[in-house]
This record gives structure tokens, C-alpha cells and sequence, in this order.
């Protein structure tokens, strides 16, 4: 309902009524406006109105702004949505002035731009955390072309005398394995006339034979003289055995001829014993059965250590709060048993004897003396 | 007590000579005695039975010096010379050097055997150190080294010769073992006219 507290309609050119009535104002914009635009014509398409007529087509400048249009607008909306997405790529630009040496001929100041990787944003935001796809390569990226060499070789044929290899020297020249130079090796032709040996070599090879040679002589001639001494020992010991032989059978032994021989006494073998035993000071051991069986060979006598260790044992207390089974140095005691501890007996001796003043050895008795004078009887 | 049985009389050696069946009364009765086999098995020298038996400390004078440590020339030499009695020349018969064993057996080595019943009459020799007398016995005596507490000793024993041993002039009893000093004389009979062999003991 048109009233006057609304604006005027915009594309109404009708009379303005000052009456209330709406039947009168709404035919009349109607019928107008209708009326006055409305042909017959207009109702046909232009096709079939006007067949030869050309459609025109839109000219490249049109069609350039229009792609540049849609592209801002576009690009609008990806910017619009990359600032919201988690994954924040994006260019940076980023002025630096560096102090750049000559020789690089660059200017004093210069960008350098750091592009990180794009992810793709119509990709769900879950996928991107989990793996990352990658986009592809920027336009910046130039492609690297593949370069193919030429098939011939531009050079001739090598001279074949540069890649001869002389014959290798041998270990007993070089022992130490030296790196010898071409010119130096002994299989080159050319350098044959050159080839010398140096001195050095000879000399210490008859200094070396000179020296194994002295020292032989060395250790033979002191094993020779070692060898005549001993003997010159042996032949004293031997000659001094024949001059002891010798006396030891004049004096003990013939009598002389023409002396009287005087019957020798029966003596018993208790008589003979003593003398050699006791007059002459020799060893002499019991009898002896002769003819008996030969000992077989046996091992040393096997006894349980344990008799011991329960001999050294018995000194040692029983009693509750004894951890031990035995004393730390019980092998001390059981290597003592057959041996006398003459210390344990001088200690002894010493503290029963209270009189002796540190003195070693047996026990003097001192005279005794009382001092009841009751017991004297003559008194 | 062994109960002779008497045999029944039967009528068919009635009448018969007794003198014939008196062999078979003979009765055997068992020897006890030792038969020496084992000591010839465990101790013998060519099928003869040996009678000395080397102590337990029985060693080589070398032995014990190589024990000591000792260098050659603070070793001991220990030597037997053998004189004979009658020589002109009064030099040794021979010397054994006794310094490579522990003991020495010393007996007859006649070259012949004394036994006639053997054909060929072979001696079988069995001492180390050999005298040429035919009193002497075929194991007359020993002389053995012994380890007594330590010290090297050297003993002679008398094996119970027939004739027996003397030492300087003094017969030894026989199966003793009697110290042997630098310079003694052994003889190996007891009466001087059958002694011609004299044997000195020598160390140095």
C-alpha cells in the first residue's frame, strides 16, 4: 500500500494524487508504466523478428578485464581463507643491506625472499597435520635443461709413449716401499746410462759384516777360554786324587815286607761296631735284610686334613654369637703341630720363674733360706 | 697228628714179600719256606737274583749337586782306585768314577766260570765294579750314596761274603751299612794273604 509516509517509488513517473483512495493510484502506475513501454513487438523474439541479424562477440580488451576481475576476486576469497587455516604460508619479502666485497659485484643492498611450502587448501585441515602434501613448484622455478655432449672426441690420439709404464721396482731395491719417480726407475731404457748406486749401501753392508764378524770371534774365543779353565780344574782335582790314592794306601795299607805279622784278635761284631762307630766317629745303621723283594713305587701317603683342623679347632669357643666355624689363621696352627715354639716356652719358663730377670735357658735353683729361727736346733 | 691207615690184608697178597709195598707209606709233607721267586722277579740282573735293595734316600752324587746348585768347580769328585799289591809299576790297576750312579755292586769278574758242570763256561757278571780273585764272591759288597738330613754320605755293606769284607784292616759284619771316608782301604777278604786287590776310596 503506497501511503505518504513512504518514500516516492523510484521508477514511478505517475501523477501524485492527493486523494486517499488506493484503487485510483495503483492502476494508474500500473497502466502507465505498463502502457507506456509495452509494444507488440516486444513480445517476439529478435531471432525470428529479424533473421539476419549478427550477434557480436566481445573484443580481447573486454575479455582481459573481465579475467582480471574474476581473478582479484578470487584471489580475494584463497587469502580470505588462507589467513584462517592453521597452516600459515606464506611470502615474506625481507630487506637486508649488506657490506658485499668487490670481487662478487653485487649491489649494496638486495632482497631475499623466503617461501616456505604450500599446503593445498581445499585439503581438510586434519590431513595436513598428519601428512603433508606437497604443492606443486612455483612459476619462479625454472626448468633445468637437459644438456647432451657432442659424440667425437675433439682431441687426437694420445701420444702412446706419454702412457708407457716402466717396470715396477723391486721390494729388494726399494724395501721400504718409497714412491720412485719415472725418471728414477730402473726398467726405463732412457735412464739406463744414468743408473748409479750409492755408496752409502756398500759401506754399511761390510760395516755390518765386520762387526757379526768380531763378535763371533768375541763369543769363541771366551767359550775357549772358559773351556780351558775347567780343564785345567779337572786335572788338578784328578792329580790331587792319585797323590791322595797314593798316600791313603802307603799308610793304611801294606805292611811292609820282612816285618813280623801279628796274629790279629778275634774280635766280636759288638766290638767292631763301637770302634768303627764310636772311635772312628762313622755312621753306622742297623742290619739290613738282604735278598728282600724290590719296593714297588707307591704315591705320597693321602690323610684327611680334617684331623688336623679338628685338633686346631678344639681351642676355639662355642657359643651363640660365634659366626665363624673356624679361627682366621687355623692353617698357622695346623703347619705348627711337629714344630717346637721356643718363644711360648721362654715366656713360660720366664713368668713361673719371677726371680729371672730376662735371662734365656734353664732354670736355676737358689739357696734356700728361712727365716724361723725356731727351727734351728742348735741355737 | 697224621693217622697212618693201615691196609686190609687180603688173601690175595697173602704170603707176599712186605718189603714191596713199603714205599707207599712214605708221607709228603708241605715246605713253607720262601720260594725267592719274587724277589728274583722284582729284583734280578740277567736271571740272578740280586740281594741289595737301594734305600728310599739312595741318589747320585750328581744328582745331589745338581739339587745344591753347585758349579764344576765346587763339585766333589768321588773315585775307587784298585792297586794291586805285587805291581812293579805301582801305578792304579784301574779308577771307576763313582760320581754317575748311587750305587755300586762290587764282585768277582773272573772271565771264566767257576762252575764246572757248564760246558762252555760262561760267567755271567754281575757286579759294576769287577775283581778278578776267586775268593771274592760273585756279590761281595756295596757301596751306596744315601741323603741322610741332608748331607751326601757314602756307606760300604758287606752282602755276607764268604769271606767278608775288611775296612782299613778291620773286618766288617756284614748287611750294615758303615760310612765310607776320603782315603779308606777295602779289601775283600778277611786274611791278607788272599788279598790282592786293594781298593781305596777317594774324594775330593
Amino acid at each position: 500500500m503506497f501511503s505518504n509516509r513512504l518514500p516516492p517509488p523510484k521508477h514511478s513517473q505517475g501523477r501524485v494524487s492527493t486523494a486517499l483512495s488506493s484503487d485510483r493510484v495503483e492502476p494508474a502506475i500500473l497502466t502507465d508504466q505498463i502502457a507506456k513501454n509495452v509494444k507488440l513487438d516486444d513480445f517476439i523474439p529478435k531471432r525470428q523478428s529479424n533473421f539476419e541479424l549478427s550477434v557480436p562477440l566481445p573484443t580481447k580488451a573486454e575479455i582481459q578485464e573481465c579475467t582480471a576481475r574474476t581473478k582479484s576476486y578470487i584471489q580475494r576469497l584463497v587469502n580470505a581463507k588462507l589467513a584462517n587455516s592453521n597452516n600459515r604460508a606464506s611470502s615474506r619479502y625481507v630487506t637486508e643491506t649488506h657490506q658485499a666485497p668487490a670481487n662478487l659485484l653485487l649491489n649494496n643492498s638486495h632482497h631475499i625472499e623466503v617461501v616456505s611450502k604450500q599446503m593445498d587448501p581445499l585439503l581438510p585441515r586434519f590431513v595436513g597435520k598428519k601428512a603433508r602434501k606437497v604443492v606443486a613448484p612455483t612459476e619462479n622455478d625454472e626448468v633445468v635443461p637437459v644438456l647432451h655432449m657432442d659424440g667425437s672426441n675433439d682431441r687426437g690420439e694420445a701420444d702412446p709413449n706419454e702412457w708407457k709404464i716402466p717396470a715396477a721396482v723391486s721390494n729388494w731395491k726399494n724395501p721400504n716401499g718409497y714412491t720412485v719417480a719415472l725418471e728414477r726407475r730402473v726398467g726405463k731404457a732412457l735412464d739406463n746410462e744414468n743408473n748409479t748406486i750409492n755408496d752409502g749401501f756398500m759401506k754399511l753392508s761390510e760395516a755390518l759384516e765386520n762387526a757379526d764378524k768380531k763378535a763371533r770371534q768375541e763369543i769363541r774365543s771366551k767359550m775357549e777360554l772358559k773351556r780351558l779353565a775347567m780343564e785345567q780344574e779337572m786335572l788338578a782335582k784328578e792329580s790331587k786324587l792319585k797323590e791322595l790314592s797314593q798316600r791313603a794306601r802307603y799308610h793304611n795299607g801294606t805292611p811292609q815286607t820282612g816285618a813280623i805279622v801279628k796274629p790279629k784278635k778275634q774280635t766280636s761284631t759288638v766290638a767292631r761296631l763301637k770302634e768303627l762307630a764310636y772311635s772312628q766317629g762313622r755312621d753306622v745303621s742297623e742290619k739290613i735284610i738282604l735278598g728282600a723283594a724290590k719296593r714297588s713305587e707307591q704315591p705320597d701317603l693321602q690323610y684327611d686334613s680334617r684331623f688336623f683342623t679338628r685338633g686346631a679347632n678344639a681351642s676355639a669357643k662355642r657359643h651363640e654369637d660365634q659366626v665363624y666355624d673356624n679361627p682366621l689363621f687355623v692353617q698357622q696352627d695346623i703347619e705348627s703341630i711337629y714344630k717346637t715354639n721356643y718363644e711360648k716356652l721362654d715366656e713360660a719358663v720366664n713368668v713361673k720363674s719371677e726371680g729371672a730377670s730376662g735371662s734365656h735357658g734353664p732354670i736355676q735353683f737358689t739357696k734356700a733360706e728361712s727365716d724361723d729361727k725356731s727351727d734351728n736346733y742348735g741355737a | 697228628m697224621f693217622h697212618r691207615r693201615k691196609r686190609p690184608y687180603n688173601t690175595r697178597n697173602y704170603g707176599h714179600d712186605d718189603k714191596k709195598f713199603k714205599s707207599q707209606y712214605i708221607d709228603i709233607m708241605p715246605d713253607f719256606s720262601p720260594s725267592g721267586l719274587l724277589e728274583l722277579e722284582s729284583n734280578n740282573k740277567e736271571g740272578i737274583a740280586l740281594k741289595h735293595v737301594e734305600p728310599q734316600d739312595a741318589i747320585s752324587p750328581d744328582n745331589y749337586m745338581d739339587m745344591l746348585g753347585l758349579e764344576a768347580r765346587d763339585r766333589t769328585m768321588y773315585e775307587l782306585v784298585i792297586y794291586r799289591k805285587n805291581d812293579k809299576d805301582k801305578g792304579p790297576w784301574k779308577r771307576y768314577d763313582l760320581n754317575g750312579r748311587s750305587c755300586y755292586l762290587v764282585g768277582r769278574e773272573l772271565g771264566h766260570s767257576l762252575d764246572t758242570d757248564l760246558d762252555d763256561r760262561t760267567e755271567i757278571v754281575v757286579a759294576d765294579i769287577g775283581i778278578p780273585e776267586e775268593t771274592s764272591s760273585k756279590q761281595h759288597c756295596v757301596i751306596q750314596f744315601r741323603n741322610v738330613r741332608g748331607i751326601l754320605k757314602c756307606y760300604v755293606m758287606d752282602l755276607d761274603s764268604s769271606n767278608g769284607t775288611c775296612l782299613n784292616n778291620v773286618v766288617i759284619p756284614g748287611a750294615r751299612y758303615i760310612e765310607l771316608r776320603s782315603g779308606d782301604v777295602l779289601t775283600l777278604s778277611e786274611f791278607e794273604e788272599d788279598n790282592d786287590y786293594e781298593l781305596i776310596f777317594m774324594n775330593v
